[in-house]
């Protein structure tokens, strides 16, 4: 490992943490209800630690491998909500761990919350809780190398270490370019959302807040009541379309301007995740109407919760927690998948699925007709063997934490439903679960020790398991 | 500008490193997963799996909007036909490689049916190369501009030359006999350096120094070199290159002796070569080789296809002759240490092929300028020297040098006027059609006036 290459990295990211927070700065001395001060100590702090590191420790050698990658996307990222945490803590809303437990949810783009009055909060914290969720839905490093590459140094390990799903596709020839295309198509859908809400009738601070909760797919609202605070069915179907969209893999959105529209269609995930959501809407619709009594009313809200889990945002229109048995059951199912890779949001990812149910049923076949040679393949192309394996070991993996992540938790002595389901929520990234957690519950009453191994299980998630895990590894450490 | 290069082998990935550091976008097309995988990992490029020569494929890489294909695969028929797919699918330009001796005498033919642009032999040029160096057997490397008539030689100072020890403004006030030359580039352990007049150069310096071929023959004369050629040349390893090689060493008379294992290729070789000498043994038989008369050898050159091969055989010959040795060896990050083993001429034919590549590159990025005319990369690829022909309209033109501004760690070093050479002064002008040769450490220059402007 370069630690002088990782650390020096790791400084300029902290510094950019600081430029991240001015937006936020600003949006409370326009307000002025008394965080201004703690946002001016935070940066205080931030530019003390980074400007130091950054101007003493130097690295000849800018060359980064997988491991520097890994290990700047890892540590990086526990940086960033550390030091993101610290506009709350000062202001007092809440303890550190608390607070730490609610940014990394921010930048992890989960929404799950520690505040029970989220009203009462000061306009700049608001905004900064929310702003994590944007930045953190594209990725931090992405944002750094579309900007600085110098961070980055040469190839893609740092963007390849944060982005959802088992490959990164680039889109044009240059990782420099093409993060700049992805930011790009981010920011225009992220406005054309706000303007949507605007013209809904939401109030403007309310229209950023929820277009940049949904643009990272992360949830985190303004609102007590979160999106049922409106009442609204314009501003419900404006969400939940935004939260579908903002759930495919951003490569389409840059075919689409490239005018590939076959490229589209062909596309086996956002068909697979389409057809999903679509029947999903329908089955939990039927469920509920013998809840809200017609289907009208119960596919209104069966539209809003089926994408709000699928692309593990996490707002909510309704208590789904009151739904019934095979409602529930099956939003759990949905948690669990997720969106598509490429996109912001979390989940094992749909094309992960479907590469899982490709090599279930290549094995039952194989049991058939054992000499048949049975090559997987998606989009009409063969898929390597080693992907495929990689793809069992990521599921196992997931799998793995979810379970120890649900036994740490039962640890505060909750049910099994809450403990489970809490794990789930935060390794998807989707923020409420059911239970005590659930739409209209919160995690304020877990233990500090809880609080912190959700945190690590969200950015788990977040980063696709291995650069959280490899910190956790002694071979990461060792000379090479 | 946007360039696809399919097949990702040495060449493929040396030129996309470099194109890259030039600022193309570049996509990179190979069948093979795990070089596509390091190629990721190490060049900011997109790679695409396929088969270059098919239309999913080229169109995947968006062939619509290239403007370069380079084909760099093992296969000459590969190139030939990835360049005619390319070229009726949309791409503007096609670069192939073409290595088979057997079409050479048809690549007239081949290349205006198959749409092929630019063909690029990377084993005849490396030929071209060493023949040249074996015109002045004392220079680790011999470049030409202007049609030959400029030549930039490359020695390592020894201590004993005139120029050493003194500073570079003072030496003809000293020697005032000596013929003027340009010292142009210095390399010292390894870094390049564009020297001023007050630079010192010191013993174990590698020095650039250009002027006219007559004026390069007689300084180095005055300092007791022998400028005559070599008369024979023994070469190791019945390779490409050693073909070409034999071929054109036999039309300037010298004696050419080549030593093959296999003897296929050895009788093949017999066949086509009628002047040439074939021995059929282990070019690193150390027996075989003094038998051969490595003694008394004026040069020896190891082409055989094994770089391992050919650094043993050189560094075992570079002990039993006086002769001059060229190695052939793609592995250039090496030479420094291989210096230090008394290997001062290494070649290395991907080097060489990229080279040519870049230039013809560059000559399309800058199609409506002054156009590079030749490119050589100088200290492993740390300078740069080139020569461009000036357009008339030119802001530049003359305007005496000294009041131009001119790049930091460029430097102008020949301009050739109407088939005269002169080494230009603050006084002189650049003027329209003149080839003017600079040197530089920046890289990716593509015209004139990149690096030259008013003030």
């Amino acid at each position: 490992m370069k630690k002088r290459l990782v650390i020096s990295a790791l400084g300029k990211l902290l510094l950019l943490e600081a430029v991240m927070m001015l937006p936020a700065l600003g949006v409370s001395l326009g307000y002025g209800d008394g965080d201004t001060v703690s946002f001016l100590i935070s940066i205080g702090i931030m530019l003390a630690v980074s400007l130091p590191v950054i101007k003493f420790v130097k690295s000849d050698d800018q060359q980064m491998y997988m491991r520097e990658g890994l290990a700047v996307a890892g540590l990086g990222w526990v940086l960033l909500s550390a030091f993101g945490a610290l506009p709350m803590t000062v202001y007092g809303a809440c303890d550190y761990v608390s607070a730490f437990f609610e940014i990394t949810s921010g930048f992890t783009t989960t929404g799950a919350t520690v505040f029970t009055e989220i009203e009462a909060l000061p306009h700049g914290i608001l905004f900064w809780r929310s702003f994590t969720h944007w930045i953190g839905g594209m990725g931090v490093l992405v944002f750094t190398t579309a900007l600085l590459p110098t961070i980055g140094g040469r190839g893609g390990y740092l963007a390849r270490a944060e982005s959802p799903g088992p490959s990164f596709s680039k889109l044009a020839p240059k990782l420099g370019d093409s993060a700049k295309i992805l930011y790009l198509i981010y920011t225009i859908l992220t406005v054309l959302q706000a303007i949507a809400l605007l013209i809904a009738g939401m109030p403007l601070f309310d229209a950023f807040i929820h277009a940049f909760g949904t643009a990272g797919t992360g949830g985190f609202s303004n609102r007590n009541l979160s999106i049922a605070a409106y009442d609204s069915v314009a501003i419900d179907i404006i969400i939940s379309v935004f939260m579908l969209l903002f759930g495919l893999n951003f490569a389409l959105f840059f075919k689409l301007i490239t005018r590939d529209f076959k490229g589209i269609i062909k596309n086996e995930e956002a068909r697979v995740y389409v057809g999903l959501a679509v029947i999903s809407i329908l089955l939990i619709a039927v469920d509920l109407i013998k809840v809200y009594g017609d289907f009208p009313t119960a596919l209104r809200y069966s539209m809003f919760q089926v994408p709000t889990v699928m692309s593990t945002t996490g707002f909510a229109t309704a208590d789904f927690n009151l739904w019934p048995t095979f409602s529930k059951s099956l939003m759990l199912i949905l948690m669990l998948f997720g969106s598509c890779a490429g996109s912001t949001a979390g989940g094992l990812k749909i094309v992960r699925v479907i590469m899982l149910f490709k090599l279930a049923s290549r094995e039952i076949r194989h049991a058939f007709q054992p000499r048949k040679v049975h090559v997987i393949k998606m989009e009409g192309k063969s898929l390597p063997e080693d992907s495929l394996s990689q793809v069992g070991v990521f599921f196992f993996t997931y799998i793995v934490i979810l379970i120890f992540g649900a036994l740490a938790v039962s640890l505060d002595g909750r049910d099994v439903v809450t403990s489970f389901t809490a794990s789930l929520a935060c390794l998807s990234n989707i923020g409420p679960g059911l239970g005590d957690v659930g739409p209209m519950g919160n995690f304020t009453d877990f233990s500090a020790p809880v609080k912190m191994v959700l945190s690590f299980i969200m950015l788990a998630g977040r980063l696709e398991i291995f650069p959280i895990l490899i910190l956790f590894h002694p071979a990461a450490w060792k000379r090479s | 500008m946007r360039i696809i290069i399919v097949g990702c082998g040495k060449m493929g990935l040396l030129l996309a490193e470099r194109l890259i550091a030039e600022k193309h976008d570049v996509t990179l097309i190979d069948r093979d997963e795990a070089v596509l995988e390091h190629a990721m990992d190490t060049l900011d490029a997109l790679t695409i799996k396929g088969n270059g020569v098919s239309v999913a494929t080229l169109q995947e890489a968006d062939i619509k909007h290239t403007d370069i294909v380079i084909a760099t695969t093992v296969s000459d028929e590969t190139n030939m036909l990835c360049c005619l797919t390319s070229k009726l699918q949309g791409a503007k330009y096609t670069i192939a490689r073409i290595r088979d001796p057997e079409y050479l005498t048809s690549l007239h033919f081949i290349t205006k049916e198959l749409f092929i642009n630019y063909v690029v032999n990377p084993e005849r040029a490396t030929a071209r190369e060493i023949s040249r160096m074996l015109r002045l057997p004392f220079a680790a490397s011999i470049e030409t501009f202007a049609r030959g008539r400029v030549e930039m030689v490359e020695i390592r100072a020894t201590g004993r030359e005139p120029f050493v020890e003194i500073p570079l403004k003072d030496l003809y006030k000293k020697h005032s006999s000596l013929p003027r030359v340009l010292f142009c580039a210095i390399e010292r352990s390894g870094r390049a350096i564009i020297p001023k007049g007050d630079f010192i150069i010191h013993s174990g310096d590698k020095v650039f120094i250009a002027s006219d071929t007559p004026t390069i023959s007689a300084f180095f004369k005055a300092m007791g070199k022998d400028t005559r050629g070599v008369h024979d040349a023994m070469i190791v390893g019945g390779s490409r290159i050693a073909y070409y090689l034999a071929q054109l060493l036999q039309d300037s008379g010298v004696k050419t002796t080549i030593i093959e294992n296999k003897p296929h290729k050895a009788r093949w070789l017999s066949e086509e070569l009628k002047d040439a000498t074939i021995i059929q043994g282990d070019g690193t038989d150390q027996q075989l080789l003094l038998s051969e008369g490595l003694s008394d050898a004026q040069s020896f050159i190891t082409l055989t296809d094994r770089d391992e091969e050919n650094l043993m055989a050189g560094m075992y010959a570079s002990r039993h002759t006086k002769g001059k040795v060229i190695v052939k060896s793609n592995r250039t990050s090496y030479s420094e240490l291989l210096k230090d083993m008394g290997l001062e001429s290494i070649i290395s034919p991907t080097q060489i092929a990229c080279n040519i590549v870049l230039r013809t590159v560059r000559a399309r990025a800058n199609a409506d300028g002054t156009t590079v005319e030749r490119m050589y990369s100088l200290i492993g690829g740390n300078a740069e020297a080139l020569e461009f022909i000036p357009r008339a309209g030119a802001s530049y033109l003359g305007i005496p040098l000294k009041n131009l501004k001119i790049h930091e760690n460029v430097l102008v070093a020949v301009i050739v006027r109407s088939g005269h050479v002169l080494v230009p002064f603050g006084d002189d002008t650049i003027e329209a059609d003149d080839h003017v040769v600079i040197i530089t450490k920046e890289m990716g220059i593509v015209d004139l006036g990149d690096v030259i402007g008013r003030e």
